[in-house]
């Protein structure tokens, strides 16, 4: 694109096109795929046995446990991308809606938490919402419960509300940055028109702020998705996801064929979900 | 951008201020809990100090920990951020399927769990009979972080079109011209979004971090480690000093822009 | 005048600094890499050996088995030169040829433990092929925390984990190996490290059971002392034996520990030396250096462990204890374990 007429042809592109084919295959490639391979081999008596051939993929679909974590794990994530996009749009509109640089400002606020670490924060959540946390001391001093309640802690509900609370930036920014990039001409048309305010907001707003949306869901999806480790400890006893499947093949259960044959499973998914997200977006523009 | 009715706007700002009790709620504790004793895990909130940024100032591992996390994080950022916005511009350069392979290519080890990048990468370097250090480090995060980059470049070169680019070159510019004069001074506040997040995401990058470091530490390293043993209170120091850095750093970088700032005028 | 000194200065200094830098190099060649547990390399021994040797020393800390192994198998043992395993884990990384046995001429303090650690061919997993690949370091049981406030009268066997008086108010540690190991115990069989496909699923069905008992599982001593003071729990079993009942005694916690009258499975961590290694001296100094008597009293004050030089009250005489062995099958045992955990 910033290539037109005969310099399409010239030096500069080709090096572009060079570089821009060198660096992931090298990077990325190379590393990545020759040990997705691994998920053709398969583990005898501690040691990998390079035999061909797709055991660990038909174990995915045969074994009983994998399909119905995965969905559940696929579903939790869908509402964790759900929950923070729809809690997240608002604030980003309300964020766009400042004058000046007071919208940066605000904006870099809730940038900032991202600093502080997560390991920090997941502990800082559980001891809130735990049996003796604030959470539940707050209840029992207002009086809207009798007695410690087990509901908001070592739960998937706790693992939703905790992930949803760590990746709630992520999902503003994005939004924030398409609703900047709306031209406020197009807004003030709409008015000039005669359109109320939720009739410019449905017709304009929302349509054009639509990649940023699905921009965010992907990001928290994702992320969400490759978090083993709030699962892990806000989950209690039904905190178990694919992710930890996955991560349990790498210590010394050692089985990293399967391992990879999973993790190869799971991107394939992602990519699916990331698709069928992208579809959405080209429909309803 | 919009103007919107009273009712919306009390709405919007209650909302606004929920989401922020939220995100900075889980911090008070430890923040707090740094100007006080801390006896076997417990706080003495009756006996305020500053004991624990003592802890924190004589605990030379946290600060070179602390110091490398920050290393890794601005350099995995930029490489992220040039080599990002270089793919960017060749897939948006044409059409091909081999772009469309370059594309997953980027994208791959942001959507593979960290432990795979991580594992996969330290037996690459292992083959190659490169070092673990915080060379790898750096490499393994601006790998992951760089789908980021890319995209948000991306979408902002498909947003821009190509007329921009078009015009300039008909009005006679070469190639670098149009590419510092243009595109650079759209891609800014794209870049600079795509960079924060960047950081924040390597900032608290533990897995791929672990695998291929060697003997190196960074934060979420030693914070992964202390998670055996207890945090110590010099960790809330740490926290409560993060905080308040961020924000000086916030204000002084907002003051550089005049109040009326709009970056779409 | 002041030009010529500086310049003279410069001049002089320039010629010296390739003899600087060798012998800095040198100095900073002699490196030692170690990984340990929490506790078992503290700052203050770190820096007592560094000046001791002359050498520079830098700890890797980490929390479970399947970190050493995915970093150590990861680079085929080239990130690092000594690290601390327990005797029955050690067996997969003398298989993978993965350590470099020991010499023991030059670890003259190991003729000075306790007598029960000395011969080593006593010591089940450290030597083979007549070679010793592994020096015992400090050891500890897996038993039982119960909170003595809700717990009465008190508790001798495992088999209180399963009583629905306790639904909610129990902490198990997330590890397959161990919680089969220890339920094998409960089921009176005598060798949990071998267990039949049978045995293996009979023992699966207990702990679905088990789990569906539990308020949620911990990997780390700290995480279970901050389920324990953020939550109402009672029974905890303790994988890392005296080092939590410590951690919890100083915290205010009204508990006490028991070792299970089945059998408490027991561990022994020791000190190995990876297959790339890269100064064998050096490393050998590390580890003669941490069997010092004073070290190892340091060691028990602290963690509470079991040490090999200095004789300790950490576990009774009565009490029955099952050191860990090598299980029959790591995999499958992760794969069970996977199965219960995702059970609804």
């Amino acid at each position: 694109m910033i290539f037109v007429g005969s310099a399409r042809t010239g030096l500069w592109p080709r090096a572009l096109a060079a570089f821009a084919y060198a660096l992931p295959v090298i990077v990325i490639a190379l590393p990545l795929f020759s040990f997705l391979s691994y998920s053709f081999f398969r583990v005898d008596n501690g040691e990998i046995v390079r035999d061909l051939g797709l055991f660990n993929y038909r174990r995915f679909f045969t074994d009983a446990i994998f399909i119905p974590v995965l969905l559940q794990t696929c579903i939790l994530c869908l509402a964790v991308a759900g929950l923070a996009t729809l809690i997240g749009y608002p604030v980003a509109f309300q964020l766009a809606n400042l004058k000046g640089r007071r919208r940066y400002f605000l904006l870099l606020l809730v940038l900032v938490p991202l600093l502080m670490s997560y390991i920090i924060k997941i502990y800082a959540i559980r001891s809130i919402l735990g049996g003796n946390g604030f959470l539940n001391r707050f209840l029992l001093w207002a009086g809207f419960i009798t007695q410690p309640s087990s509901l908001f802690v070592f739960n998937l509900n706790a693992v939703l509300l905790t992930l949803t609370i760590l990746l709630i930036p992520f999902a503003i920014l994005p939004i924030f940055l398409s609703l900047e990039r709306i031209p406020k001409s197009l807004i003030e048309a709409s008015n000039d028109l005669g359109a109320t305010n939720l009739q410019t907001f449905r017709w304009i707003v929302l349509p054009l702020s639509l990649p940023g949306i699905v921009t965010a869901s992907t990001f928290v999806f994702v992320l969400a998705i490759g978090d083993f480790l709030t699962p892990q400890m806000v989950g209690g006893q039904s905190g178990f996801t694919f992710g930890r499947i996955i991560y349990s093949q790498f210590g010394t259960a050692f089985n990293w064929p399967f391992g990879s044959a999973l993790a190869a499973i799971l991107t394939f998914v992602i990519v699916i979900v990331i698709g069928l997200g992208n579809r959405l977006e080209r429909r309803w523009l | 951008m919009m103007r919107i009715s009273p009712l919306a706007t009390i709405s919007l700002l209650t909302l606004t201020g929920v989401v922020f009790l939220l995100l900075y709620g889980p911090l008070v504790v430890p923040i707090a809990s740094s100007f006080f004793d801390v006896a076997h895990g417990n706080v003495q909130w009756d006996q305020p100090s500053l004991s624990s940024y003592a802890q924190l100032a004589a605990n030379d591992g946290i600060i070179t920990a602390f110091k490398n996390t920050l290393l890794v994080g601005f350099s995995a950022s930029f490489l992220a951020l040039v080599c990002g916005t270089l793919l960017a511009l060749h897939y948006c350069s044409g059409r091909s399927l081999a772009r469309e392979a370059m594309q997953f290519g980027v994208y791959l080890p942001f959507l593979m769990p960290p432990i795979i990048t991580g594992l996969s990468l330290l037996i690459f370097f292992r083959e190659l009979g490169v070092p673990r250090s915080l060379i790898t480090v750096i490499a393994g995060h601006t790998i992951f972080v760089q789908a980021l980059c890319y995209r948000t470049v991306v979408l902002r070169l498909q947003s821009l079109g190509s007329s921009l680019v078009e015009a300039s070159t008909d009005l006679g510019a070469s190639a670098w011209q149009t590419m510092f004069h243009i595109l650079l001074p759209n891609l800014t506040s794209t870049l600079i979004g795509a960079g924060v997040l960047s950081f924040a995401l390597s900032f608290d990058e533990t897995m791929i971090t672990l695998l291929v470091t060697g003997t190196d530490s960074t934060l979420p390293i030693r914070l992964w480690a202390m998670m055996r043993l207890g945090f110590t209170p010099d960790i809330n120091a740490l926290v409560a000093l993060i905080l308040l850095l961020t924000f000086v750093l916030c204000i002084l970088v907002i003051r550089q822009f005049p109040s009326e700032f709009d970056s779409q005028g | 005048m002041t030009m010529n000194i500086n310049r003279r200065t410069a001049l002089g200094l320039a010629l010296a600094a390739p003899a600087i830098l060798r012998s800095s190099r040198a100095f900073a060649a002699k490196e030692l890499r170690i990984m340990a547990w929490q506790g078992y390399a503290d700052d203050d021994w770190v820096k007592e050996f560094q000046e001791q040797t002359g050498s520079t020393a830098k700890v890797v800390f980490i929390g479970t088995d399947d970190e050493i192994w995915a970093k150590i198998k990861g680079s085929e043992g080239k990130d690092f030169d000594v690290f601390a395993v327990n005797t029955a884990q050690l067996q997969r990384y003398i298989d993978g040829k993965l350590t470099t046995p020991h010499d023991l001429a030059k670890l003259p303090n190991q003729k000075d433990v306790l007598p029960r650690f000395r011969d080593l061919s006593k010591v089940k997993g450290v030597i083979r092929d007549g070679k010793v690949h592994a020096i015992p370091f400090c050891f500890d049981s897996i038993g039982l925390i119960y909170d003595k406030d809700k717990v009465n009268p008190a508790p001798d066997s495992f088999e209180i984990l399963w009583d629905p008086k306790y639904q909610g108010k129990i902490l198990a540690y997330d590890n397959g190996e161990h919680n089969f190991s220890f339920t094998a115990l409960t089921l009176g069989i005598e060798d949990p490290f071998h267990l039949t496909d049978e045995q293996l699923t009979k023992i699966k069905d207990k702990l679905i059971k088990l789990k569906q008992n539990i308020l949620s599982f911990y990997t780390t001593p700290d995480e279970a002392l901050q389920l324990y003071k953020n939550n109402d729990v009672a029974l905890i079993w303790a994988n890392y034996g005296q080092q939590q009942v410590k951690a919890m005694k100083d915290a205010g916690a009204n508990i006490e520990y028991v070792n299970p009258k089945e059998g408490a499975l027991a561990w022994l961590d020791t000190w190995a030396m990876t297959s790339g290694v890269q100064d064998f001296d050096l490393a050998e100094a590390w580890v003669n250096f941490l069997l010092q008597k004073k070290i190892g009293q340091q060691l028990s004050e602290r963690t509470g462990f079991g040490n090999t030089v200095v004789e300790t009250g950490s576990a009774s005489a009565n009490d029955k204890l099952v050191w860990l062995d090598f299980v029959e099958d790591p995999t499958k045992r992760s794969d069970l374990w996977n199965e219960i955990k995702a059970q609804p």
